[in-house]
């Protein structure tokens, strides 16, 4: 083959692969624009705490049951989350696509306790999406939803997230409780509890619906780490002053490291052995009280969509 | 023929540039690293010094110890970061019971470990070799400790070294003082063995790990005794045993404040530490 003929095929080449190779960079091209192809759709948020919301303890679901170990059972009547700064955006580029600022406080205990609207976010991208939220310290400009006026006040006087009332009984003794937790946190990068993927596929012309679940059942269970969890609702009524209730005050006396019945006995459980919280090495040291486990336990407490996990990151 | 070969390395070229760079996006949250084996040890202290002297805990008593082994092993070290940074990630069967129990923590990739468990002497003010061990150089985010009675895993010192621990996970013996009374206690401790209770997770760290050929030293994790003594209060001791000395007995505060601590992961640290 002569020179010219070789540099001849050499041009030839050369053309061929930038040719392929614009038409791979094409090709990507037509990948980005996709979103914008793709058409839109809505996203309605809700928000919920469950079936133990609804039906109080005992109660079956699953195909378990969810008793409490030491007898009692238990009714909720008010639980007020505050919840904001919901957001959906593009999982590679991190570009918000759809916001609700709010905030929102919804006592969750209302209408039954089934789930109840947050907002609607619309005109997403029908790709899709992660989510965000935070729940929020209650503050004069939240909306108030369904809250009675005086316990949002108090909220906001306290900076609490949270407001948690109900009743436990046992053996004819009752047992009142009402607390509020201020744990300000965002929740992002959610799990999607129903297919375990991260976030929603958003739907082109549909309206597809999704929910924030503040788990309640996450309150009495004796444990932050994995395994072996038990409901224990005994710590709790040990600590109730003389008006029969239990409130922040009196969770906060109740020693973790030497927990204490109503009488001032070690408590016990139903096999005589002292009764331990599993605080997962986690609990600061200086204040290894019941306040402290329970607001450990209700912020790892809040899933999206089912029981899909966040990351989170504490707000304050 | 070398211009044949030069224009197929140009269409090589055009074509693996965007090939490569797809696929390097896919791999990148693999977790790398090159083998690497290093030297590692299990030594006690306090959380601010390497030699343990007296120290006044949050219950107001100078404590000084006398005795305290634990029976340390295995210990795993991690490449993610730990649990407080983010919550549990879904991994579970779906059943109504799925959080906490079902969740499982991605730990991320195992660095290091030692999996034989070691008698220690937390008062010698050495560190007790626990050999080379052979893993993956990086930077490990977090440990975990597991705090078993001797003899539920494969030991990696003699029998002889765990006689001190009279069988438990942990036996400590010294003097506790406060307000002009005077406590001397000596007592073991065993862990529960229900769910993860014997596994210290999560815990932070920031260690490097590299081959000991070209970063001398070792991993070396440190138990804290301040840490695990930090909420005990040594006037709810009340049994005495025949040495005179104050049980540590399992209906007390003491024994309850002193399982919280061996559980904290404020009681552990591991470093790398220079020969």
């Amino acid at each position: 083959m002569s020179t010219r003929s070789n540099e001849h095929h050499h041009v030839r080449w050369s053309v061929v692969a930038f040719t392929l190779h614009l038409l791979m960079q094409l090709a990507g091209l037509v990948a980005c624009v996709s979103e914008d192809t793709a058409g839109k759709g809505n996203v309605v948020f809700e928000a919920g705490g469950g079936k133990a919301l609804q039906e109080g303890f005992p109660y079956n679901e699953g195909g378990a049951e969810f008793a409490f170990v030491d007898g009692w059972s238990l009714q909720f009547t008010k639980y007020v989350v505050v919840i904001g700064d919901v957001e959906m955006s593009d999982p590679a580029s991190g570009s918000v696509r759809g916001a609700f600022a709010g905030p929102v406080a919804l006592d969750l205990k209302q209408d039954q306790g089934d789930t109840q609207e947050l907002a609607t976010l619309t005109d997403l991208p029908a790709t899709r999406q992660d989510v965000a939220f935070s729940f929020l310290r209650a503050t004069p400009s939240v909306e108030n939803r369904n809250v009675e006026i005086a316990d949002l006040e108090l909220m906001i006087q306290e900076g609490w997230s949270y407001l948690v009332e109900g009743v436990a009984s046992k053996d004819g003794t009752e047992v009142e409780f009402f607390f509020g937790l201020g744990l300000p946190t965002r929740y992002y990068q959610c799990v999607n509890g129903k297919d375990q993927t991260q976030g929603v596929a958003v739907q082109a012309n549909k309206t597809i619906g999704v929910y924030i679940y503040a788990h309640a059942v996450h309150l009495f269970w004796d444990t932050l780490a994995s395994g072996d969890e038990d409901l224990r609702f005994d710590a709790f009524a040990a600590v109730a002053g003389e008006d029969g209730r239990v409130t922040n005050d009196e969770l906060a006396l109740q020693d973790l490291t030497d927990l204490r019945d109503a009488n001032g006995n070690p408590l016990r459980d139903q096999d005589g052995h002292r009764v331990f919280y599993n605080d997962g090495g986690m609990l600061p040291p200086d204040s290894l009280t019941l306040e402290t486990f329970i607001n450990y336990a209700a912020r790892a407490g809040v899933h999206f969509n089912g029981v899909g996990l966040c990351f989170t990151e504490r707000l304050d | 023929m070398t211009r044949i070969l030069r224009s197929a390395i140009w269409v090589l070229l055009f074509l693996c540039l965007p090939l490569g760079s797809l696929v390097g996006h896919l791999s990148c949250n693999q977790t790398s690293g090159e083998r690497a084996s290093f030297q590692t040890g299990f030594t006690g202290g306090l959380s601010d010094s390497d030699t343990v002297s007296s120290f006044t805990n949050s219950r107001g008593w100078t404590v000084t110890l006398s005795k305290a082994y634990v029976a340390l092993g295995p210990v795993y070290f991690y490449s993610s970061p730990p649990q407080t940074a983010l919550l549990e990630r879904l991994l579970g069967n779906g059943t109504a019971r799925a959080c906490p129990a079902h969740a499982q923590f991605d730990k991320g990739a195992v660095l290091g470990e030692v999996l034989e468990q070691y008698a220690v002497d937390l008062l010698s003010g050495e560190v007790l070799d626990t050999g080379l061990r052979y893993g993956v150089a990086g930077t490990a985010r977090m440990f975990e400790v597991h705090l078993h009675p001797p003899g539920e895993v494969a030991p990696g010192s003699t029998a002889s070294t765990f006689e001190p621990l009279n069988g438990h996970s942990i036996w400590v013996a010294g003097t506790a003082t406060k307000d002009g009374s005077t406590v001397e206690f000596e007592g073991g401790l065993t862990i529960p063995d229900e769910g993860t209770l014997r596994i210290v997770m999560s815990i932070p760290t920031e260690l490097e790990l590299r081959d000991t050929a070209d970063h001398p030293g070792r991993a070396v994790v440190k138990v804290h005794l301040d840490a695990w003594f930090y909420n005990v209060d040594f006037g709810s001791l009340t049994e005495l045993a025949g040495s005179g000395r104050y049980v540590i007995g399992e209906d007390t505060q003491a024994y309850q404040a002193l399982q919280v601590g061996l559980r904290s992961r404020t009681s552990y640290s591991a470093t790398w530490r220079n020969p």
